[in-house]
Parts: C-alpha cells; structure tokens; sequence
C-alpha cells in the first residue's frame, strides 16, 4: 500500500469514544474485547496513541496536496491530546462546506413511514418535488435515493431543505395523511446536526465568525422553542457525535397525523425551528443568514 | 438492570392499527422501536443503535416500562425520559409535547467520559448519542444525504465539479461511517473504507452500501 495517493481523504471511525470506538494499531478485536472489559484504560491509551499516529498520517497526505477533512468524529482533538500540536490544521467538514447551508436553516430534515409502506415514501416524494420544482440538485438526490438506497426498518426520506420550505412540505404530507393519499400518519424530524440546534465546537459550531463556538444557549433556546411550538417530543443531549464535554444539542420529531391540530402544530414548528438557526448564525455576523433573516420576516430584536 | 439480552427481537408494528391511545403516542412507541429494528441498530441486543454506546433506552426494563407508559399516555399527558428511563408522567394539554427526553447531560465541570463512564456502569446514565436516544435514527440513510452533500461541495471545490476517476479513503464503516461509500459513488468518486469490524462490513453488503470486501491493503 506504500505510495498510493488518494484524490480526497477524511475518517469516520468512532474515534470521539476512545474505549468503545477505535481499533487500537496492532491489537486483534479479540484483545480488544477482553481489554474493554478488564482494563478499559488501557485501550483508551492505546487508542489515544493510536489516534495521533492516525491524524498525523492525515496532516502528511494534506501537506502532499489531498484535499483531507475531518468528519465530525474529534479525532484531531484526541490527536491535539496526544501531542499533535497541529491536529487542527485540516478542516472540519461543516465550515469548509455545510455552514453555508445552515446559514439558511438547510439541514437533514427527514420523515418516516409509520404505515411501513415504501409507497407512501414515493407519494411524498413525488410531493417534495412538486413543491420544490426548481432545485434539480434535489430533485437527482432523490431519484437516485429511491434508486440507490433500501429502507431500514420503517420506509423513510431525508432531504436538506431549509427556512420556508419544511413547514410546506410538513403541512402537505399532513394533508395527505387527511385525505387518505397517505396510508398512515408521518413523523418529521431531523439530526440534532442541524443549523439552529448544536453547539459542538469541534463540529458544526467550529470557527464560528464571532467566536461564538461554545455557547450552547443556542441548543437549550431550540429545544425550548420546539417545546413551546408543539413537536410532539423534544430532546436535549450532550456528547453526541464529538463525546463527553463536546457538544450539547436538542431533537424534534412531530407528527402529522392528519388533524386540523397537527397542521396548526407543523406550521409552527417546522417554521420556528429551522428559523431558531438563522438566528444563531445571523447572530453570529454570516451575512448569508441576516440576508435570510430579513426576506423571510424574522423578528430578531438584538440582531438585526 | 439488563444490558444485553440476546433473546429480544424488536420491530415496530406497522399498518393502521394503534397498539397506543392516538398516533401521537403511537409514532413516539413505533420509532423507539423502529431504532432497534435489526436492520436499523448496530447491537439491538444491547439496545445500541449506532455511534459507539449511543442507545435508545437505558436498559431492558427501562425500554419496556417506556412501551408500557406510552401505551397508556392520554393525549393531555407528557412523559419524562432521563437518560434512556421514563421517569414521570405529568398533566400538559393537547398541545404539548407527549415526550420530553433528556440524555446524558452533566454539569459542565463534571463532563467528561471518565464521570460519565462511572455513572453508566451504576446504571445512572446512557449515552444517547444525537437521534439513538431521540428515535429518530433511520439508518445509514440520514447521513448519506449529508455526506453527499459534502463530498460533492468537496468535488466542486477541489476538482471543478467533476469527481469521475477519482476516489476517497476513509475508515469506519458504523451507523455515521457507512453511508460513506455509497456518498462517494453517487457523488460520482470510488471510496476505500478501511473497518475493522466484520458484522459492520457484512451489514454494508447486505444493505447495498459497499460493493465488494478485500482482508488486507494488497488485495483491494
């Protein structure tokens, strides 16, 4: 394997949990297994130095020119740790290429099928398309998505919409579930990784513009907000994603079960809680998410 | 308090027919179990659905306590879950949340996975990682469209837009990591995913995300 050069680099071990998630160099799973067991420290070191060899590999292929990012997984600060003074000299994936999205509250909102029926995902396919007839790049996700991906479990989507379309999207699957197009009713959520509701500074909030990193008021506001708006069950966690004391984050789920109810809910929620990131970035001076902020009408008294 | 129990096998029930006293009871029942549907989790039987520990109930009887409080939640109660157990069940109104969940939280000066490692071996916590402990986990498919996205800003970035011919290495092939090689292909590149777990390569194969397996570096 000596000399090959790969086009792209990035890593997605679980790396964020030293004594759960990384293979350290040279053990065989089944001393792994048994050290976990009887002696968690020590893969915890030897995952560690593992860690260090492993970013530093990274950090060398970047210098030879591979564009190289991390995915989410803390391993530079492990590596940071370890004594790798430059582990953070490669990227993370979300300022290099998501913040963008999250300035207009575009994130992984996603839905599923309560009925278990693959057709009621391909009607609500045929509806995201109807309604967001002008984005091809969508519009090829999702083709290739019902080409390409079998469902796990209950039949269910995930596309990245954002700020002013969730809400419409979630009022007319609910609509659908009304009059019986859907077999069953739907539930819409989306990833804690997502614009308005993680503080993560290794992350989705590293490098933030103000330096804003760390705050996670932001979360807390989210999980509040959707709380208040009526998601049919709201979650606030830390260490997701990065582990222990990096990150704290919230979830919604909500439910479109066809009642008049349940629209009133979806419009609420499904508008507040992607706008509840606009904030958060309009707050943190992305011009992107002012911009946002001011055509869709939002009401953000000490930002704007 | 029991983690593993080999003998469970858990499937959300399907169709029209409420096992719950109205959808919005029964959509949080349906996903908390869809979470450890066996194509869905990593380790059904330890209740961990991906992320390393990242779980969708604390333990065995905590996963069943919260079947049974959902089942009999009326539609102007809230139930509490503390990491990963129900712990209340309190008079809100129609309007409001039906679960309100808090996972793995620790004062700040206390977080840190030593602390929190202590207090999950006392059955005190569960790690709930982002959408294991919030059922709303729906496999490898909520993060291919991310890592699609990426890779393609990557593509567009770095190689004018056009990926075709070029490839990306990368390793962990887990509930994040596995969406990678299917990411890569519909984003127009190949991807080498370097795993040391058998059952998570063998998971990709069955679900159509990796195409083929080689045992060392040579050979692929």
């Amino acid at each position: 394997m000596r000399g090959i050069r790969p086009d792209l680099l990035t890593d997605q071990t679980s790396a964020h949990d030293p004594i759960n998630g990384y293979l350290p160099a040279g053990w065989t799973l089944e001393q792994w297994a048994t050290a976990r067991e009887r002696d968690p420290e020590s893969v915890n070191r030897a995952a560690r130095a593992s860690m260090a060899v492993h970013v530093q590999a990274m950090l060398d292929f970047q210098a030879a020119g591979v564009p190289t990012v991390d995915y989410g997984n803390n391993i530079r600060q492990m590596a940071l740790e370890e004594g790798v003074a430059n582990a953070f000299d490669f990227p993370g994936f979300v300022p290099a290429y998501i913040r963008p999205l999250f300035c207009r509250g575009i994130g992984p909102f996603r839905w599923a099928a309560l009925s278990g029926d693959p057709e009621d995902i391909a009607r609500t396919d045929a509806k995201v398309k109807a309604l967001i007839p002008d984005n091809p790049h969508l519009h090829n996700w999702l083709d290739m998505a019902a080409e390409k991906i079998k469902f796990q479990g209950l039949p269910a989507r995930i596309c990245w919409v954002g700020l002013g379309d969730r809400h419409r999207l979630g009022l007319a699957f609910n609509a659908m579930v009304a009059s019986g197009e859907l077999k069953a009713p739907v539930v819409i959520g989306r990833d804690h990784l997502d614009s308005g509701s993680v503080a993560s500074p290794n992350r989705e909030t590293e490098a933030m513009r103000d330096g804003s990193d760390a705050v996670s008021d932001w979360p807390l506001l989210n999980a509040l907000l959707n709380t208040a708006s009526g998601a049919t069950w709201v979650s606030l966690h830390h260490g997701g994603g990065v582990g222990m004391g990096f990150s704290q984050h919230a979830g919604m789920v909500i439910v479109a079960d066809g009642t008049q109810a349940a629209a009133r809910r979806l419009e609420r929620v499904l508008w507040n809680d992607p706008a509840s990131g606009v904030m958060r970035h309009a707050d943190a001076g992305y011009e992107v998410a002012a911009e946002c902020a001011r055509e869709k009408g939002l009401d953000l008294p000490g930002i704007l | 308090m029991t983690r593993i129990d080999n003998s469970r096998v858990i499937r959300a029930a399907t169709g029209t027919q409420l096992t719950a006293k109205s959808w919005l009871t029964e959509a949080p029942l349906r996903m908390l179990m869809n979470n450890l549907h066996p194509d869905v989790a990593e380790r059904p039987e330890e209740l961990v659905v991906y992320g390393g520990i990242g779980r969708a109930a604390r333990d065995w009887e905590s996963f069943d306590k919260i079947v049974e409080t959902l089942r009999r939640l009326e539609d102007d109660e809230t139930l509490l879950v503390q990491s990963g157990k129900p712990v209340g069940v309190f008079r809100t109104h129609t309007d409001a949340p039906r679960v309100l969940i808090a996972n793995s939280n620790l004062v700040p000066r206390w977080a840190t996975w030593e602390h929190f490692n202590e207090l999950d071996r006392k059955g005190l916590a569960m790690y709930g990682q982002m959408t294991a402990g919030s059922w709303i986990y729906i496999g490898a498919q909520g993060i291919v469209q991310g890592t699609y996205e990426t890779f393609v800003e990557m593509g567009r970035q770095h190689y004018a837009g056009d990926l075709s011919g070029k490839w990306l290495l990368t390793a962990g092939l887990g509930g994040m990591g596995g969406a990678q090689p299917l990411a890569a292909v519909m984003a127009g590149a190949s991807c080498l995913a370097i795993e040391c777990q058998p059952s998570r390569i063998e998971m990709r194969l069955r679900t159509g995300y990796l195409d083929r397996c080689a045992a060392s570096g040579p050979t692929c």
